[in-house]
């Protein structure tokens, strides 16, 4: 019987993550007063549930996997779709995403959420190689205009306007 | 007051432009979206949720049922002209609805779609009047302890929405609990996982969990494989569906309409399998079964009554008892909070008029589905010409908008960016969402109820026991979870069966 590897190792790491939980997190990240009668109505009794709940179900996970029967997963069915280099590739263009998605966080409050958002835009059509640059480009520009005149001037919200220019 | 009253009380709330604006663009944004390849009318509706907040609750509300109501009809556009459902609840409108358009009926079948969608819409609506109200007065009767059992037993819709791996589908649901434990304690006011970061002390906000978890894992899985920008889209071809066409499947639509309606109330169900179960009873029943699957336009009737029929009934959970009955209704609750709403018994009480005004807005709903749906028939070709390229990073600058606007935050955008790499990760391991989000909603509920049981007895556990409603959620949440591990147990045994056929072979 082949084994479904992927499945054992999420398991594996819900259950260490239940583990780490209970013996280091629960006990340094949960405040709970020292004149707590009840064991029920303690901060900590839910949370302790929880970890627990994780540490018996990636068990059963693990235990579900290396003695069943295998299951292909339909994500699993549609990596194998790509080839090799294609899969580098993907996890290249990922990896950017990741990065432009930190660097939007970053600068709007220097560009403001206009400016930011919509060079994001762009970048991103460079990414997935549009083959629309020009209708990316004017979405680029057009829609943070006109999200942002929809929530400063009808929803009365402040959006970020950033260091260098500032619009109506 | 009585029904009258409240009616009286809540036509003009619904009676003015600006609802009735609400309600024709909801729709129409459902439907488009919907009918998107890509675009399913979850996202829509979690997009959408940020525009509602300097809106009036009525109109917030209805512009988001209007958003699901359309998203539900929308997904049948693409399933009859390029095989490919817009939702999963128009999954079995496929089968009979794509063959049709092969043989050149595409616009019967879309015209057939939106008549069984409307009517199947009308009746669950009504159903959803006549019954919210009744269990919404047996819950007023309802303590911490019931509802501490109530959701507890609501959980178990986890394993409705859990796909193939019931097991993957609670882990998600246990990291959704821990999620929600992150904020300040209810009871003591004492710190939980918030490393003392004032922006985790209020906890992490709703709409910016589940946009990150719905909308963000989208765009990440068209980066990183963008696919083609458009589908080949089939011709209309023949238009219209004749009344005599309507009244043969009609009896076809009502029973549809019902199943939809019932699988509808029980939380955790969902469209899709009420379309399926639709779509098999007409098969049954039908005296042209061997014309199901080549192009049969009952088929269409019923898969697309079943699933519309569940539209209203998902609400009657939600309004009369707080609990979403989809991830759909889960996202919609979170309208309710962000203006300060609790759907629930008190909620027929406090807000009686809000509630009729969102009946009325219903009402008015299946008749505008029918105009709007009508002319997205017409229009199909340029809305599934949307192409993705420019889609999905239109997504996400919505997301980081609608997010930001929130709290006026730039915290809550990196929540929703670290969510929509939990989500990702999630879809690439086949752990569903649903159960995630849905277990952080109701979360904090099961545990405020049960800390407040515990306080009312000083730590007895025998209040969870103390009444015939108790036994009778404790019971029901029993026998689902032993029903449960029996199909799970039994589909191993055939799977592994399956297996040792295709091995000796």
């Amino acid at each position: 019987m082949k084994l479904h590897s992927k499945d054992v190792w999420l398991g594996a790491g819900v259950v260490t993550f239940g583990v780490f939980l209970l013996v280091y997190a629960i006990p340094v990240f949960v405040s709970s007063p020292s004149n707590v009668r009840v064991m029920f109505l303690s901060p900590t009794f839910w949370p302790i549930i929880i970890a627990w709940g994780a540490i018996i179900t990636g068990t059963l996970l693990i235990v579900s996997r290396v003695f069943g029967p295998t299951v292909i997963s339909s994500q699993e069915a549609e990596v194998g779709d790509l080839g090799h280099d294609e899969t580098i590739y993907a996890i290249v263009r990922v990896a950017a995403a990741a990065a432009i998605m930190t660097g939007l966080v970053f600068a709007i409050p220097v560009l403001g959420l206009v400016l930011a958002s919509g060079l994001a835009f762009a970048l991103i059509s460079a990414l997935i190689m549009t083959p629309r640059p020009i209708t990316a480009l004017l979405v680029a520009i057009i829609l943070p205009l006109v999200l942002y005149a929809f929530f400063t001037h009808i929803a009365g919200m402040a959006l970020p306007q950033g260091r260098y220019f500032t619009l109506p | 007051m009585n029904v009258f009253d409240n009616i009286a009380a809540a036509w003009p709330l619904v009676a003015n432009l600006e609802s009735f604006l609400a309600l024709a663009g909801g729709i129409a944004i459902g439907v488009i979206a919907g009918a998107i390849p890509g675009m399913s009318a979850t996202m829509a509706v979690a997009l959408t949720l940020p525009f509602t907040f300097a809106m009036q609750p009525i109109t917030g509300i209805l512009l988001l049922l209007g958003v699901y109501k359309g998203g539900i009809f929308g997904g049948s556009i693409p399933a009859i002209l390029i095989k490919t459902p817009g939702t999963p609840a128009s999954s079995a409108t496929v089968l009979d609805g794509y063959p049709m358009a092969e043989k050149g009926q595409a616009g019967k079948a879309l015209g057939m779609a939106l008549y069984a969608s409307c009517t199947a819409d009308m009746i669950s609506n009504l159903s959803l009047i006549l019954l919210a109200g009744w269990l919404a007065s047996f819950a007023l009767s309802f303590g911490p302890p019931e509802f501490f059992t109530l959701i507890l037993f609501s959980l178990t819709i986890i394993a409705g929405v859990s796909g193939d791996s019931l097991i993957k589908g609670i882990i998600a649901a246990v990291f959704g609990l821990l999620l929600a434990t992150i904020g300040l304690d209810l009871v003591y006011g004492t710190n939980r996982f918030t490393f003392n970061d004032s922006n985790l002390m209020g906890g992490l906000h709703f709409i910016v969990v589940l946009i990150g978890l719905f909308a963000i894992p989208e765009f990440l899985s068209y980066v990183w494989k963008p696919s083609s920008d458009r589908e080949k889209v089939r011709a209309l071809g023949e238009q219209h569906v004749t009344f005599a066409e309507y009244r043969r499947c009609f009896r076809t639509i009502l029973r549809s309409s019902f199943i939809g309606v019932f699988l509808g109330s029980i939380p955790g169900i969902g469209a899709a399998p009420s379309a399926f179960l639709s779509y098999s009873e007409a098969r049954r029943r039908s005296p042209n079964k061997k014309n199901f699957g080549k192009g049969e336009i009952e088929g269409v009737a019923a898969s697309e009554a079943g699933n519309n029929g569940v539209a209203g009934a998902t609400l009657i959970p939600l309004l009369a008892l707080g609990i979403p009955g989809d991830i759909m209704t889960a996202i919609i609750i979170g309208a309710f909070m962000v203006h300060g709403l609790q759907p629930g018994p008190m909620m027929f009480v406090a807000n009686a008029n809000i509630i009729y005004a969102l009946f009325l807005g219903l009402i008015i709903s299946s008749v505008l589905l029918f105009v709007i749906g009508g002319l997205a028939i017409k229009m199909f070709r340029y809305i599934v010409d949307v192409p993705k390229s420019i889609l999905m990073p239109s997504v996400l600058i919505l997301c980081v908008f609608g997010v930001y606007a929130v709290n006026n935050n730039l915290f809550d955008i990196v929540v929703m960016f670290l969510m929509g790499w939990l989500g990702y990760f999630m879809l690439r391991n086949d752990i569903p969402a649903a159960p995630f989000l849905i277990a952080y909603i109701l979360g904090p509920l099961l545990e405020d109820n049960f800390r407040q049981a515990m306080l009312m007895s000083n730590g007895a556990s025998d209040i969870l026991f103390r009444s015939w409603i108790t036994w009778f959620f404790w019971g029901a949440t029993f026998l689902t979870i032993a029903a449960l591990v029996r199909t799970g147990l039994r589909q191993r045994s055939e799977a592994a069966e399956a297996l040792r056929a295709t091995a000796s072979e």
